[in-house]
């Protein structure tokens, strides 16, 4: 005798609210994104206790093993970055910039960065690598 | 009245199946070019001019002297002694720059050519710690 099957209910997954939750997430982090614009530079930060953690960088400065600078990720020269900042310090004062050295550069490398940021007025911020 | 042969408006409804595939694809976008990494580093007070003025020069404005090897401390011409990194930073820490006024946190560094920049980051981040202002001088 024949054994009458039940008929399986048909499994229908609600999917047509997945892609308003997806498009949430894109417009958080298309708001929340900060882009790395420094990745490709080379640089080997230095190490050092009492280091803080700072907010998302805003503005950075680089300075990679082979002393070029690079201005929030293209190349730049000393006057233009010192150019560049007078002009963000013009309109906000209290303008906070990230300056990354690589940790093997000399003095005669990269003294002259740093008093270039300085005069332009804007607040620095130098990173490294915390040290316990 | 209908109009004969007038054709029959179907349901529209279009497919938003593949909708939600884009936007997951932009989300992975989005959280693969992320940098939610927040550095580590420490704000450095420096005059807009790097250099001190005459009259932050005083006696007995702390002065640090950073060679290869060699961390020299003084106090204007007076007491020069050679300190370890941990020396130097408890020597800032005890002049207690906060409690004092703006112009007399100045920290001088006068640094030789052939200092690496790890070794003055050292510095410079234990007297930002302490609270001191770090003015830059040429030896």
């Amino acid at each position: 005798m024949a054994i009458r099957r039940r008929k399986k209910p048909s499994l229908v997954l609600p999917l047509s609210s997945m892609g308003d939750i997806a498009f949430l997430l894109i417009i958080f982090f298309m708001l929340a994104s900060n882009f790395m614009k420094t990745g490709n530079v080379e640089l080997e930060k230095p190490g050092a206790p009492q280091l803080e953690q700072q907010e998302a960088p805003k503005c950075s400065v680089l300075m990679d093993k082979d002393a070029l600078i690079w201005y929030e990720g293209a190349q730049s020269s000393k006057d233009e970055v010192m150019g560049a900042l007078k002009e963000l310090v013009g309109k906000n004062r209290d303008f906070l910039v990230h300056v990354s050295i690589d940790k093997e550069l000399k003095k005669k490398d990269f003294m002259p960065l740093i008093e270039a940021i300085s005069e332009s007025g804007a607040k620095m911020v130098l990173t490294g690598e915390p040290e316990d | 009245m209908k109009r004969i042969g007038a054709k029959k408006q179907g349901d529209i409804s279009p497919d938003l199946t593949s909708f939600s595939d884009i936007a997951n694809l932009l989300i992975i976008f989005f959280i693969l070019t992320t940098s939610l990494v927040r550095p580590f580093g420490r704000q450095m007070d420096m005059p807009s001019s790097a250099k001190p003025p005459e009259q932050q020069k005083s006696a007995d404005t702390p002065t640090v002297r950073l060679t290869v090897d060699k961390i020299v401390f003084s106090e204007g011409e007076k007491n020069e002694r050679e300190l370890t990194m941990d020396q130097l930073r408890s020597e800032l820490w005890k002049r207690n720059f906060p409690s004092l006024k703006p112009e007399r946190r100045a920290v001088v560094v006068e640094t030789s050519p052939d200092v690496k920049y790890e070794r003055y980051y050292h510095v410079a981040a234990a007297i930002a710690a302490a609270g001191g202002v770090i003015a830059i001088m040429e030896e």
